[in-house]
């Protein structure tokens, strides 16, 4: 395994602002499995630090300030420190968790009704976190690329999805 | 407000290497393949990029270190003035903890 496709790993913002010296740091000599490991965990940490974002949003923006003031360059880091998402996309992902809400209690209801308990209690349990999950995409996994989208939401619902079914069995 | 001492142990698992970097620099500027010779030289540990980056992108936030002109693929990096003042910090509160780790064990 090289380098190079572990960078693949890597938000973009974070190889645009990293990726050269990353690349020259490593060199093209085959990895160790302690280093693919680092790399990794690496990856999954520059996704998902707060910090780490802000590094390379800033960086991005002080780079591309040039010639500009020091108040025009706190400007260009200020705006680059913003919400990924406008109001309306957030007001889309409220009404996503409020409508999946409300149609997964009613299919729970209905299944209760119709003689399926276990799915129905499922349903009805699932409701609330699976819309929380699905209104994700609207505003605030919006800006991830669909590979980490897919991760990011897809791994919880599985987990959530397994949990609800064993609580009904128990 | 939060101490300077305090400062590096908020970054968490990434509070040792971060030392050991801010420890590197304090020298002169220094890339990341310098960087960790040095650390591997000074502490013995070895760091990986992964964990390396990390701890960079963390002091480079909150402007601790900065980074210089790249040469090729190569960008050295200084320490700040507040990046001294939180190592020398760090370093006080560790002589002080080991002076008590010492009397305590000369006790017995």
């Amino acid at each position: 395994m090289t380098a190079r496709r572990l960078l693949r790993l890597y938000p973009r913002a974070w190889r645009e602002r990293y990726g050269d010296e990353f690349a020259g740091f490593v060199g093209d000599r085959p990895l160790s499995l302690q280093q693919v490991v680092d790399i990794a965990g690496g990856a999954l940490d520059a996704w998902t630090s707060r910090s780490v974002r802000a590094s390379v949003r800033g960086s991005v923006a002080g780079n591309s300030t040039g010639g500009a003031t020091m108040v025009q360059a706190l400007k260009l880091r200020c705006a680059s420190r913003t919400a990924p998402y406008s109001t309306k996309d957030a007001l889309v992902g409220a009404g996503v968790v409020i409508g999946v809400t409300f149609v997964m209690l009613a299919l729970g209801i209905a299944a209760n009704r119709s003689g399926h308990p276990g799915l129905g209690e499922t349903l009805k349990g699932l409701a609330f976190p699976a819309s929380m999950l699905l209104s994700m995409p609207f505003y605030l996994t919006k800006s991830l690329s669909w590979r980490a989208q897919a991760i990011l939401l897809g791994v919880p619902m599985v987990i959530l999805i397994v949990i609800s079914y064993v609580a009904t069995k128990i | 407000m939060k101490k300077n001492t305090d400062l590096l142990a908020d970054l968490g698992r990434f509070s040792e290497p971060a030392l050991l970097i801010l420890i590197s620099l304090a020298d002169g500027p220094k890339h990341g393949y310098a960087m960790t010779q040095d650390i591997e030289q000074v502490s013995g540990q070895k760091l990986g990029p992964g964990t390396l980056y990390g701890a960079i992108a963390r002091l480079e936030e909150r402007e601790w270190i900065e980074p210089l002109p790249a040469d090729d693929r190569r960008r050295p990096y200084k320490l700040t003035g507040a990046g001294h003042k939180v190592l020398r910090a760090r370093l006080e509160s560790l002589r002080a903890m080991a002076k008590i780790g010492h009397a305590r064990l000369a006790e017995n």
